[in-house]
């Protein structure tokens, strides 16, 4: 783990959640002991700053990219949980950067110290964009079948450009006319690697300004944010153990699989 | 029937399930309470608490400002917040810096609400100077399933000490070196490592045979600069063929010298002018803890086979310890097994773990000032060359959180009229982690009269205890206030407990009360019997509802699905 290890955060349709996962993703990578800076690549409707409560910060994305300073002195200090926090600038029209501005922000990125480097992105596609320069992609989709379609086809590109990538599915609620997921599986064709339940803390948390994995930890949300956490830093190389965490075994785990596992074929 | 429980479920349906749980809840509490409240039907309930342990670790701290050769102080908080006692909870202290290092203590078991404070002193974790991090986690087992407690770190620096008389940077983090052969003579032992506390010292024997033929004069001389730390019984010693001879190095230090790792040349002379250097490693730790320390360590060895350590334990508190631990780790390396180590002095047991040899000694009692000595020997040692500081970690003993191991569960007061008796009933939860006595007194007022005011039981771990008071009233009407103390070796908690008596009644209308109550009784009956077939039937919807709301699968939209699927990736559509 000597180089930082760079997420990038994304999805085709709006609102489905890449900014509260970013968020709370990084804030939990964090709780690991882990240096962890966050990036608001959305130049259209920034808003980590808003999720974060650090919507005064200096633009620091902005004034990186057009290189008036580096990353080390931009980064924005998150102290309720020692994130080091790049927001984007909120404007009336906003200028989006050109591809060669991204590409040297993200050389300068890969020499940085952080371990691990969450990069939040806009809705939709950007073909400017050298995808081989992150190490993976998380694409966050709803179970619902405009989302999931949009997750296919990002799965697709992705696959061509040879990026990993891997799917978070949020919002879940295990209505009755929800995707299930083996539909979802069928759809995005990669891996699944957790589901996030609906839940009211997180509209609470971000009215609070706060990751819901801090503002209220013991939620389900915030549980599997921790797990997932610890599954995404292990694939960067990093040591952990989830024995006995979130799998449960016993009279308990079957009761609970008898109401949370989605219908198989 | 069919069309009235479809019609609930669509009712159910748009119910948020945290109602139902909570309309079930609000009608188990007023069963009970009617039940209870009528002083005529006596409903026992006993909660079964089914979720397990859950560990959480609070709070971590280490020793700031640490120097090389200083021991390391870690402190962490333990608090078990779930509902079932923790056993077998293990500590895991993970260090990375320029020497990483790694240790486990186990900690025993936590009672739910208990919390626990883990002290060690680690040795050998500040051996080179730089940052280092350290993670710490537990792991504990509750209802046979292992669970992790949350993972807490901390970073400390470790600095070179000030000026001083020069303590050995780097600290020697790969060990003294080897041994070597002195011709014509073979040096029997000699302190290779030796650690002490500023202002004490610790004395050690060099002993030499001269192998030779010829009698042999052989000559020591120290270091410079080390004079004042090690001092010897004789400079030179003259030995005849095939004699042993015994020297005495005293390290010695002021309360002022450096905390530090210093490493002593001592050249032995020959048949001048052939000489040979030792080197002999020698630690200062700085002398501000209080309670269980180590406050000296030898280690020797001989050039052959064999290795001994002895280490210094004093309780430098003002307070007894009782129970303290002293874990020694010795490299893999030392030795090709387990059974080559013997260790004595304290109650110990050797066992080869992850990291290398362990041993733990038991310091069941110490009195304040007292110094116990720890012995181990190392047979047909394999590693002299590889030789790495030995590791020791001090355990302070726990302080369980006191007044958490009794728990009130119930306390039912009759309600009397004057001149009659009635029970007391009490009902406790023990969550200690052994068997011990607890004693219940119940005391009233001087119009009372209690048969049974004390009675005592051994409360076994996890135990429900009841007890009942048989309480008799004089005449007096009003709320008498009675005393319930119940003690434990290691808990006492006071219960104050109300009894309502109200006036007697004339002799005509206690007569007509016995068919009253008996219609009170019935009703009673019924009442709660219809409660409890409310909670079941809304137990019932519920799941029922539950089950209702999961996906359902629909193959048409699966295979619209797949065709846009297909659409996308430009496989062909069938
Ligand atoms: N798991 C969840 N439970 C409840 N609301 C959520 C959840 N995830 C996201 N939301 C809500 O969805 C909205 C959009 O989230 P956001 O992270 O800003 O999406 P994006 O960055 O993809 O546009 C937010 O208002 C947030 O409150
Ligand atoms: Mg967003």
């Amino acid at each position: 783990m000597s180089k930082p290890y760079i997420i990038r955060i994304s999805s085709q349709k709006g609102g489905v959640g890449k900014t509260t996962v970013a968020t709370n993703l990084a804030a939990a990578i964090r709780d690991m002991g882990y240096k962890v800076l966050l990036v608001d690549f959305d130049f259209t409707n920034p808003s980590v700053g808003f999720h974060m409560g650090l919507e005064d910060a200096n633009s620091g994305v902005r004034a990186v990219l057009t290189k008036k300073t580096t990353i080390g002195h931009a980064a924005a200090v998150h102290e309720p949980t020692g994130l080091h926090i790049l927001p984007g600038e909120v404007r009336g029209i906003v200028r989006q950067p050109k591809a060669a501005e991204i590409n040297a922000f993200l050389s300068n990125a890969k020499k940085t110290n952080y371990n691990f480097i969450l990069i939040d992105t806009a809705p939709g596609y950007d073909p400017d964009i050298m995808l081989t320069r992150f190490d993976e992609d998380i694409i966050v989709a709803t179970p619902d079948v405009p989302a999931c379609v949009s997750a296919c086809r990002l799965s697709n590109k992705y696959d061509k450009a040879h990026l990993k990538h891997s799917l978070i599915v949020n919002k879940v609620r295990n209505a009755r006319y929800e995707l299930s997921y083996n539909e979802i599986l069928d759809m995005y064709g990669g891996e699944i690697s957790g589901l996030l339940y609906e839940d009211d803390a997180v509209p609470a948390s971000i009215a609070a300004h706060i990751p819901t994995y801090v503002f209220r930890p013991r939620t389900r949300f915030s549980r599997a944010v921790g797990e997932l956490s610890r599954r995404y830093a292990s694939r960067a190389g990093a040591e952990y153990k989830t024995e006995g965490v979130y799998v449960r075994k016993g009279l308990f785990g079957w009761l609970r699989s008898f109401f949370y596992t989605r219908n198989e074929k | 029937m069919v069309d009235l429980v479809v019609a609930l479920g669509n009712i159910l349906d748009r119910l948020p399930v945290q109602v139902l749980v909570g309309a079930a809840c609000l009608y188990l509490v007023l069963g009970i309470s009617v039940g209870s409240s009528s002083g005529v039907i006596s409903a026992n309930v006993v909660v079964v608490p089914f979720a397990p342990a859950n560990i959480v670790m609070t709070a971590l701290s280490v020793s700031s400002g640490v120097t090389t050769g200083a021991q390391l102080q870690f402190n962490a908080t333990l608090n078990n917040t779930g509902y079932m006692a923790g056993t077998n909870v293990i500590v895991h202290v993970n260090i990375n810096g320029p020497v990483p290092f790694n240790a486990v203590y186990s900690a025993g078991s936590l009672s739910p609400n208990q919390g626990e404070f883990v002290t060690l002193q680690i040795s050998g974790a500040t051996s080179a100077t730089g940052t280092y991090t350290l993670n710490s986690f537990a792991t504990y087992v509750s209802n046979s399933v292992t669970y992790n407690s949350n993972t807490k770190s901390a970073s400390y620096t470790v600095a070179s000490p000030g000026p001083g008389p020069s303590p050995s940077p780097g600290g020697g983090g790969g060990g003294p070196p080897p041994i070597k052969a002195v011709p014509g003579v073979t040096i029997g032992s000699i302190p290779i490592l030796t650690s002490t506390v500023a202002g004490q010292g610790l004395t050690s024997q060099i002993s030499i045979r001269n192998n030779q033929s010829v009698p042999e004069l052989i000559n020591f001389t120290i270091g410079q600069d080390f004079s004042d730390l090690l001092t010897l019984s004789t400079n030179s010693i003259y030995l005849q063929p095939g004699q042993t001879g015994l020297i005495t190095a005293t390290f010695k230090t002021l309360p002022t010298t450096q905390p530090g790792t210093y490493v002593i040349p001592l050249n032995i002379t020959v048949n001048d002018p052939v000489t040979q250097t030792e080197y002999l490693t020698f630690t200062v730790y700085s002398n501000m803890k209080n309670g269980l320390q180590i406050v000296g360590q030898t280690f020797l060895t001989n050039s052959l086979s064999t290795l001994s350590g002895v280490i210094t334990i004093q309780n430098s508190g003002a307070g007894v310890v009782r129970n303290g631990t002293l874990t020694t780790m010795l490299p893999s390396t030392y030795a090709k097994s387990a059974s080559q180590i013997s260790a004595f002095g304290l109650p110990n047991n050797v066992t080869l773990g992850p990291n290398g040899y362990v041993i733990n000694w038991q310091v069941s009692k110490l009195q304040p000032g007292q110094i116990v000595y720890a012995y181990y020997t190392v047979l047909n040692q394999t590693g002299v060359e590889y030789l790495s500081y030995p590791q020791n970690i001090f355990s302070a003993p726990s302080q369980a959180t006191p007044l958490s191991i009794i728990k009130v569960v119930d306390i039912s007061s009759p309600s009397l009229i004057s001149n009659s008796s009635g029970y007391v009933n009490v009902s406790v939860f023990y969550t200690g982690t052994s068997t011990q006595q607890i004693s219940f007194y119940l005391a009233g007022s001087p119009q009372s009269n209690v048969a049974n005011p004390v009675q005592t039981v051994n409360a076994s771990p996890n135990q429900l205890l009841k007890k009942q008071f048989y309480v008799s009233v004089g005449n007096y009407t009003g709320t008498m206030l009675f005393y319930l103390y119940i003690t434990s070796s290691t808990a006492n908690l006071t219960e104050s407990v109300p009894v309502i008596i109200s006036p007697r009644q004339t002799a005509s209308t206690t007569a007509s009360q016995q068919p009253v109550q008996a219609n009170l009784q019935k009703a009673t009956l019924a009442l709660e019997a219809i409660a409890v077939l409310t909670i079941v039937l809304i137990v019932l919807l519920s799941i029922l509802k539950l089950r209702r709301r999961r996906p359902k699968y629909n193959a048409e939209r699966t295979r619209n699905l797949v065709r846009l699927r297909k659409r996308i990736t430009g496989e062909s559509v069938e």
